[in-house]
């Protein structure tokens, strides 16, 4: 039985407990961090504020003090409380457009990339089409056109952003397509959907799925942009880009817009951190082994 | 098995006439023009020609693996017409009748799976009332047929973990896994260290016997074809030059390029200063001469063989050969 043991000696060993990944520190550790306080803060926020965030608590226009970190805006509303409370609606919007984008721009870029030919010159005219537009603007036309409102906005976003990730993933499609283990997957009589889903998707989403955590910060500064210009969540929503309007009107009080600004600029940011460490982890040319 | 009692048998494979002319922008490209092949249950058949003779293009065409290909001909599976075969009906054969191995096992498996998952999968994929389990455990018992050690354990293992040796048995133990009755091994050994090539014939041959399988052997190496096949046929520019039994062809062969090709055999009795080759490139199938193609570069080349058509096969000896010169002086001799 000796024997048998050396030869176990040699097999790889069994995988052990799971270990900090290497690009979860520094910048992107910190943004992890903000990005998991606010998660939090977000979904338990009703079972602890002392506030709601529609109701007029105090005197109105009141600086930041004890009570009111933030201070109150023109309704006497804390104006701390709204900023948690845009989190509910920010993350979850952003959540959602992504989601709803990558689905689709799989789905797109998928079949652009595995069936090529007119399909693939279809699909991708229709995503040169939508890219020639700033995202700004087709969102501002699509949601203007839809009417006023975020759950608009919010279809608009996910129209703009799709085709960001048709093109990602057919480049890479195309790619994958070509190595040699898709050849003797033919070879072996697998069905297209199988090479598809497990020979082809695993080593092509990589960029979608690193390219997917950047935006999250760009979905959320879009969402605030629409809202910014009334296109998104209307007053009183306690929305970011909603908040700064009525800040932007009030500017002596400038803890009204700063608030909601302080908060975009912390989670976009946050966002940036982990997407470019994830970016930098990724970018490694992988030899298909 | 010996040729005679294989010949008892209906070939599995009859390829007859197969032609494969590729689309391009420059015009159509006859990559394979005309081949005639018959592989009998139980044999080996080696087809033999350099890079770009056409070997490989014919078997992938009669699974119908190249894209933008024009195939005409008929390539027949116990009397099924692989040619022009709808699509699923194809990939219902390839894999599971009629299987495959590539030359290059350290590219040739997904990354992403375990072994163990890849074979249940290509198991699965033929057989889509196979259970999970019922597939593991003959993924085990696929990899102890291949001769890996520890096979249960190695299942877990992915391809990056294994040796390139290991990948080829992982490789030829998919292409075995649904009990396919013709393997088509595209140069199974070329990738691999010379003493782990041997291992890999033997396997290949060991599971022939076994399970009586029609092995296509497509390889350029000659010294591989001596020890573990049947019969030969070479390929020049698209089409067999010659083909016969392994031993009168390798004795006395009916072509100058097959001549060739055995000179360019390294031999440990005798000294060489040089290495030998056959000079010139072998032609383009873009650019194909009037005559035969191999007369630029064949040292017994008549200007007959430049101005009149290509010659068809023609007995020589045991075998069959392509060249009006070499089949001539036969005659006269005899």
């Amino acid at each position: 039985m000796t024997a048998i043991s050396i030869d176990q000696a040699a097999l790889p060993p069994t995988r052990t407990a799971r270990r900090r990944p290497q690009w979860l520190r520094g910048p992107a550790l910190v943004g992890l961090i903000v990005l998991a306080v606010w998660v939090l803060v977000a979904l338990t926020l009703p079972l602890w504020t002392p506030y709601g965030p529609l109701d007029a608590v105090a005197k109105r226009n009141l600086g930041p003090r004890s009570g009111h970190w933030m201070g109150t805006d023109a309704l006497g509303r804390d104006v701390f409380t709204r900023t948690l409370w845009g989190a509910r609606t920010s993350l979850p919007v952003a959540a959602i457009v992504i989601v709803s984008a990558v689905v689709i721009g799989t789905i797109v870029g998928a079949a652009a990339g595995f069936f090529g030919g007119w399909l693939d010159a279809v699909l991708m005219r229709a995503v040169d089409i939508t890219m020639a537009f700033p995202p700004i603007l087709l969102a501002m036309a699509i949601t203007a056109s839809l009417g006023p409102g975020i759950r608009n906005a919010l279809i608009a976003m996910v129209l703009v952003w799709w085709p960001i990730y048709a093109r990602l993933l057919r480049a890479q499609v195309i790619a994958v397509r070509q190595r040699e283990y898709i050849e003797s997957a033919w070879a072996i009589g697998a069905s297209r959907w199988l090479i598809m889903r497990r020979y082809i998707l695993p080593m092509s989403y990589t960029p979608v799925l690193v390219n997917a955590t950047m935006d999250f910060g760009q979905v959320v500064l879009l969402t605030a942009s629409l809202s910014f210009i009334g296109l998104g969540a209307r007053p009183p929503s306690p929305e970011w880009g909603a908040m700064i309007t009525e800040g932007a009107t009030n500017f002596y009080q400038w803890w009204i817009a700063a608030a909601p600004g302080l908060a975009i600029l912390l989670v976009v940011l946050a966002f940036n951190f982990v997407g470019d460490a994830l970016r930098d982890s990724f970018d490694v040319k992988d030899t298909g082994r | 098995m010996s040729i005679d009692a294989a010949l008892e048998h209906q070939p599995i494979l009859d390829i007859s006439d197969l032609r494969v002319t590729f689309a391009t922008p420059s015009g159509p490209v006859p990559a394979v023009r005309g081949i005639n092949l018959q592989v009998r249950p139980g044999e080996a058949v080696a087809v033999v020609g350099e890079s770009g003779s056409g070997k490989s293009v014919s078997m992938l065409a009669l699974l119908g693996l190249t894209a933008n290909a024009f195939v005409t001909g008929s390539a027949r599976y116990r009397g099924t017409e692989l040619v022009g075969l709808d699509r699923n009906a194809l990939r219902a054969i390839r894999g599971s009748k009629v299987s495959m191995i590539f030359q290059d096992p350290m590219t040739s498996l997904n990354p992403v799976l375990t072994i163990g998952k890849q074979l249940s999968l290509v198991m699965r994929s033929h057989q889509p009332d196979l259970s999970k389990s019922a597939a593991t455990a003959r993924a085990v018992e696929l990899l102890d047929q291949v001769a890996i050690a520890q096979a249960a354990r190695r299942c877990t293992s992915y391809p990056h973990e294994l040796s390139g040796g290991m990948r080829q048995r992982v490789m030829i133990a998919m292409a075995i896994a649904n009990n396919p009755e013709v393997l088509i091994a595209d140069e199974p050994t070329t990738a691999l260290d010379v003493t782990v090539q041997a291992q890999i014939m033997d396997l290949l041959n060991d599971l022939r016997v076994q399970h009586n399988l029609a092995l296509v052997l497509i390889t350029h190496d000659l010294g591989v074809v001596a020890g573990s096949t049947d019969r030969v046929a070479v390929m020049y520019a698209g089409r067999i030059v010659e083909s016969g039994p392994v031993d009168p062809l390798f004795s006395d062969p009916g072509h100058p390029y097959t001549r060739g090709l055995l000179d360019c055999l390294p031999r440990l009795d005798q000294r060489h200063e040089v290495q030998a080759s056959i000079p010139g490139v072998p032609v383009t199938p873009q650019s194909l001469p009037p005559g035969c193609p191999f007369a630029p570069r064949c040292s017994y080349v008549e200007p007959a063989c430049i101005t009149e058509p290509e010659p068809d096969l023609a007995p020589h000896g045991a075998t069959v050969a392509a060249c009006t010169v070499t089949t001539r002086v036969q005659e006269t001799a005899s």
